[in-house]
Parts: structure tokens; sequence; C-alpha cells
């Protein structure tokens, strides 16, 4: 009894065991993630994009939708265990970090062959040293977006649109309790949306120009900085603003406790409208101190260096960057097309408003180490907005070791 | 020959379990290793650095704070989570009547998934402001991260004194002995193997602290709270530094295994 049972056991390892192998099959797979933010036109989308591709391209397609949520982490540790998809969606400012970890293929050859001429913008964009890494399928912009209802109940009755009148008006909203500006200060917050816009706008940037150093620590860096620290005295943030990472719908302005976003996305001011009413939603252009800069940034499809089917996978590229799947995507998220001729995705009133931003709309300082970059600043701008350093000495500290760090590679 | 025959049975019994670690424990350390000496690419494109790994992470002065963190953290969940779990098990001891009540109401937070009792305690713990400033943060993390695992250690106590003979509390008794008497020299004594693996595994745990970082603070404020663990999915998942993330990932592995080893010691040669 004992023998058979043993070798029932031993027999039972050996087929999980090979049953632990690849499961392979002929699909050409494509992480896409919720770009229309209503799930169930998405889904519909994506679904006939599936059959379109197939029915033209006689080659099996899965679309795999993901979440936004950790996205760079979980292709991370897909290409890390070899099992990542063939084609993914990657914003611009991704896009280096990507090449220099050797893991995409350029797409030059596809871009080629478009039937639109794509915005040049956009394809430097998705470009590093000159070769397109992504085919475009959209590109986006942030802007300011006001609670027109909560500035009128504090007296002020001019919407800020520079940092000297935000500063003027933050006392006032204060008096109400209400923080003039809701500020993502936590280290999961990307400082694409909350720290890089004002330092563009005080005329700063993040690399010097040829990308070998920082070059945040400077006048207008601290100045930047400065503006939040004044803000933060006036209780012009919110309370936990060193720590907080305000996503719609619980970011603070959609529910009623900031009076203005700086960089917030066309859903985002839908949902802010939805929450607090259309007539008390203003959507305005991005803030200006030196300059008027923002946010914003072409998205577009790369190839992966291990694609299973990289044939397959460029045809799928050049049916997605057709004018017809893009204009549909466009006109379904609400995102701008990668066009010359860029027009509002549609005529809803928040897409107009919002293509008065784009031509303000920067993809910011791409680099390959940008978000480790990212990961190395954002606690010294903690410790500047709890107030245990001053904003020089965060910026210099945070300088210091973002240099050794693109020294040392 | 039977006794061949015995063994093969033994280890074919064996077989799952061994097939099992080799897979899920011993190889993926074995890789580990290798990669902490390699410059890794994703896709298996990679090239071997030696040590260049483990120079670069001592001379890395951020890593070395989150070693610092990490050990800081430790000192703070392990003893709160042993007297903690030794108080709830003499309690539920000294329970006449509806032990298993309370006994399921104690060890209820250890079967709650983490990160929704984590989304909870922060927006508890938001208000108070401890979740923002340097200086308490870690504390803050520390009494979640009990609250979530005493229920374990306090089920592993518990055990312990029910299996302690009773004729022998009861002769202590006899003999005088107040509670607290009763307790350092009758109880404490006979709970130390208890003891000693609930120190060993609330150690290793809290070596490895991430979950609660992940979800509470993301390891700040102002990099208060970035332990070691957050390195190693930091370099690894965010920055794609494979080679770097799995060097931190040693380094950790072997700090816990010495403690662990000095904490056995300790035990062994305590009276």
């Amino acid at each position: 009894m004992n023998k058979q049972a043993a070798l029932l056991v031993a027999v039972l390892t050996a087929a999980c065991v090979a049953a632990c192998g690849n499961d392979s099959d002929d699909a050409v797979t494509l992480w896409m993630f919720p770009v229309i933010a209503d799930e169930a036109s998405g889904r519909d989308f994506w679904q006939k994009v599936e059959e379109g591709f197939e029915r033209e391209n006689h080659v099996d397609l899965r679309v795999e939708l993901q979440p936004w949520a950790s996205r760079q982490e979980k292709l991370g540790a897909s290409l890390m265990a070899g099992d990542g998809p063939d084609v993914v969606l990657l914003q611009s400012d991704m896009i280096p970090q990507y090449v220099d970890a050797k893991a995409l293929q350029p797409v030059d050859d596809v871009l080629a062959n478009s039937e639109r001429a794509i915005s040049p913008a956009v394809v430097d964009a998705l470009s590093v040293d000159d070769r397109s890494y992504a085919v475009p399928l959209y590109r986006t912009v942030t802007t300011t977006v006001y609670n027109r209802k909560l500035f009128a109940e504090a007296g002020v009755t001019e919407l800020p649109q520079t940092w000297d009148e935000v500063k003027a008006a933050a006392p006032k909203l204060a008096a109400h309790g209400i923080p003039i500006l809701d500020y993502s200060g936590s280290t999961e917050a990307s400082l694409n949306l909350s720290f890089y816009p004002l330092l563009w706008q005080a005329g700063g940037s993040v690399f010097t120009a040829d990308g070998t150093k920082s070059a945040f620590a400077s006048a207008e860096g601290v100045s930047a900085l400065r503006f939040l620290v004044d803000l933060d005295a006036m209780h012009g943030l919110p309370a936990d603003v060193a720590t907080r990472h305000s996503e719609p719908p619980d970011d603070a302005v959609t529910t009623g406790r900031a009076a203005m976003a700086h960089t917030m996305t066309a859903d985002g001011a839908r949902t802010v409208a939805a929450a607090i009413g259309a007539r008390n939603t203003a959507i305005g252009l991005p803030l200006r101190d030196r300059t008027r800069a923002t946010y914003g940034t072409p998205a577009g499809l790369s190839l992966l260096r291990d694609a299973k089917k990289p044939d397959e996978a460029r045809k799928l590229l050049a049916y997605l960057m057709s004018p017809a799947v893009v204009d549909e995507l466009c006109a379904k998220s609400h995102y701008f097309p990668p066009w010359t001729a860029s027009s509002p995705p549609s005529t809803d009133e928040v897409d107009k408003e919002f293509a008065q931003a784009l031509p303000f709309a920067s993809p910011g300082d791409t680099h390959p180490l940008a978000r480790k970059v990212m990961g190395l600043l954002a606690p010294h701008l903690q410790a500047a907005l709890i107030g245990t350093t001053t904003p020089e000495r965060a910026l210099a500290d945070a300088a210091a070791e973002v240099d050794a760090m693109l020294r040392d590679g | 020959m039977p006794r061949l025959r015995a063994s093969l049975t033994v280890l074919a019994f064996l077989l799952p379990v061994l097939v099992l670690s080799a897979a899920f424990r011993f190889l993926p350390m074995v890789g580990a290793v290798g990669l902490s000496l390699s410059e890794y690419h994703p896709g298996g494109r990679w090239k071997f650095v030696g040590t260049e790994n483990y120079r670069s992470l001592a001379g890395d002065e951020i890593f070395l704070a989150s070693l610092r963190t990490t050990v800081t953290y430790v000192a703070l969940h392990v003893p709160l989570t042993v007297v903690v779990a030794l108080g709830s098990a003499l309690l539920l001891n000294a329970v006449p009547r509806g032990r298993s009540l309370f006994r399921a109401a104690l060890f209820a937070p250890y079967a709650t998934s983490f990160v929704l009792g984590a989304v909870v305690w922060r927006r508890v713990l938001e208000p108070t402001g401890f979740l923002e400033q340097p200086s308490t943060v870690l504390v803050a993390l520390a009494v979640v991260s009990v609250w979530k695992g005493f229920g374990y250690a306090m089920l592993v106590l518990f055990a312990g004194i029910r299996n302690v003979p009773r004729d022998c509390l009861e002769a202590a008794t006899v003999d005088g002995a107040s509670a607290w008497q009763r307790f350092r020299h009758v109880l404490l004594p006979a709970l130390r193997p208890a003891l000693f693996f609930v120190i060993v595994v609330e150690t290793v745990g809290a070596f490895q602290v991430f979950d609660t970082v992940y979800v509470m603070t993301g390891g700040g404020p102002v990099r208060a709270s970035y332990t070691l663990a957050y390195a190693v999915y930091d370099y690894g998942f965010r920055y794609f530094d494979f080679g770097r993330a799995a060097a931190a990932g040693v380094v950790l592995w072997a700090i816990a295994l010495l403690v662990s080893l000095g904490q056995r010691r300790a035990f062994d040669r305590s009276p």
C-alpha cells in the first residue's frame, strides 16, 4: 500500500513539474491601459480592434487590459521573468529608461509608412538618439482647474492665473478653512504632475542641456519650492501635503476641500464637474510665473525587444496607428490625436478648454534616469514642505545625490 | 534490500516538498546570488560584474540609511509584538468562559487582508499626523504591524502556556509564590521554545517589512520609513537595476540569517 501510494505521489509530482512549462500560444499580445475611462466603452473598442486586426492580418491578437496603478513595476517584473507582452503602451518620458535597459526595438520603419502626418514634436518626444521607439497613439495635456464657488465665497472674483495671484488669494481662502491649491507631496506621486510644472513655470529645468548634471537646484528651482513653502505657511496647501497623493475622485478639488489644482487631466476636470457642478467648475490656462507651462505627453505603442512575434507585432503597430483607429480612440478617450493639425478630440466644452493649454504642454526633460531622479528628489521636497529644511538646502542636498548618481550611472 | 525500498518510499513521499522547496526556495536564492554578481537587462542579457553591486551598495548613503531604518523598525516591532502577544495569551488563558470567541476576535486581524487593514489604518492615522512626521512614522507603522501580526504569535504562546504542567504552577502557589514569581520563574522558562520561535519569526518578518510601508507611506516622509525591502523593490521594479536589487536582497537575507543564528545562540546559552 505504502509502495503504491509513494509511486502515486512521485508520478503526480512529475506531472505537476511537467505542467509548469510555458503555455505558449500564437497570439500577439498588447498591454493596454484604461485610456478610455469608461470601462464598457473601452472593452468594446478593444474588442473591435482585435476583430479588425485579425480579419485584416489573419493573426491572433490578445489585448490585455491592465490597470494604470503600478504599471511600471508590473512591466518590469514581467520583463524580468521573460514573460512580457509583444507591444505595450508607454508615455514619452518612460521610453529613454526602457531604451537604456535595452528593452525596446526601434520602429522607424513602421512610422515611415504613416498614412497621416504626425506632429514632429510628438515624434521627437518618442525618439531616443534619432530613433523612434514608439508609434504615437495620442497626446495628453494637463491644466488648471478651479472650484469657482469656493473662490466666490472667499471674495475672490478673478480666478488666479499667476503665482502672485495665487499667493494673494491664498489667505482669503484659508480664512474660510480652504487651502487654495491641492498638491501631492507623496513620493508615490509623479513629479511630472506636481513639482516639475512649477519648476518649468519658474523657467528652470530638471537636467542640464547635456543631461550630465541636475539643474533643479537653481534660483528657478528654489523659487518654485519657495512658492509651495510660502503657500503652506499661509495654509494654502492641504494639511497633509507632504505625504498626500491626490488622485480623482478622492482629490481635494473634487471633494470640495481645495480650491484649485494646477495639473489636472481632462478626465479629472469631468470628475470635478460631476462632483461640484459644471457651473462651479472653471478650466484655465496653465499657471504662469516667468512663463506659462504644464505637463502633457505623447503616448505611443512600443515594440519590446523580446517580442515573441515581432513581425506580426509590427503589423499590429501599423494597424493601430491608422487614422481610423487613432481618431476613434481619441474621440472615446478625450485625448488629443498626434497628427500635425491636432484639433480637440470632440466638440465637448472640456476638450475645447484643454485644447487651449496644448501649446504650453511639454513632456519635460526626458532622460534614462528621470524616474530615479524623481525618487531621489521627492524626499527632499517633502523635507522642505514639512519644514525640517529650507528650499535652498533641500534642493542642494537632492542635487548632490542626483549628480553623484548621474556620475556613477 | 527492504531498507533500500523503505528509503525510496520515504523519498517518494518527500518528493513534492523537495521539488517545491528546490523550485521556489533554493533555485531563486541561487539565482538571486548570481544576479547580484551581474548587470542584468530585461530579456536575459547580462554581464558578469563581480562584487561591483555590493561595492556600490556599501558606498550608497541611501541604502545604508535604509539599513538603519530597518534595524530601528525591527527594534520597535519585535518587542512590541512579543509583549502584546504574551499579554493577550495570558489574558486568554485566564478567561474562564468564551475563550474560543476571544481567541477568534484577537486572531481576526491576522486573517484580515493587510492591504485593506492598512488603508483603514491610514485613514485612522492621517488626522493624527503620525504618518507625516519623520520622528513618529516608524512607531505608527510598527503599531499597525503589531495589530496585524500579534494574533499568530499569541496563538503560539497560548499553546505554550497550555502545555505548562498545572502541577508545577500549583506547587509554586502552595510554596507561596506570588503571581509575578509564578510568571517569572515557572511560566516564562517553560515558554522558552515558544518565545524563541516567535522572536525568530517576527524578527525575520520585520526585516522583510514591505507591504505596510508600500501601502501606508511609500517610504516617506523624507525616507523615514524607507526600509531595506522597499529599497530592493525600488532598485528592481522602478529603476530596473536588477543586479543591485538582488545584491540588496542578498544583504537582507544574510542579515536576517545572522540575527536568527545569534538569537538561537543567545537562547541556548541563557539558563
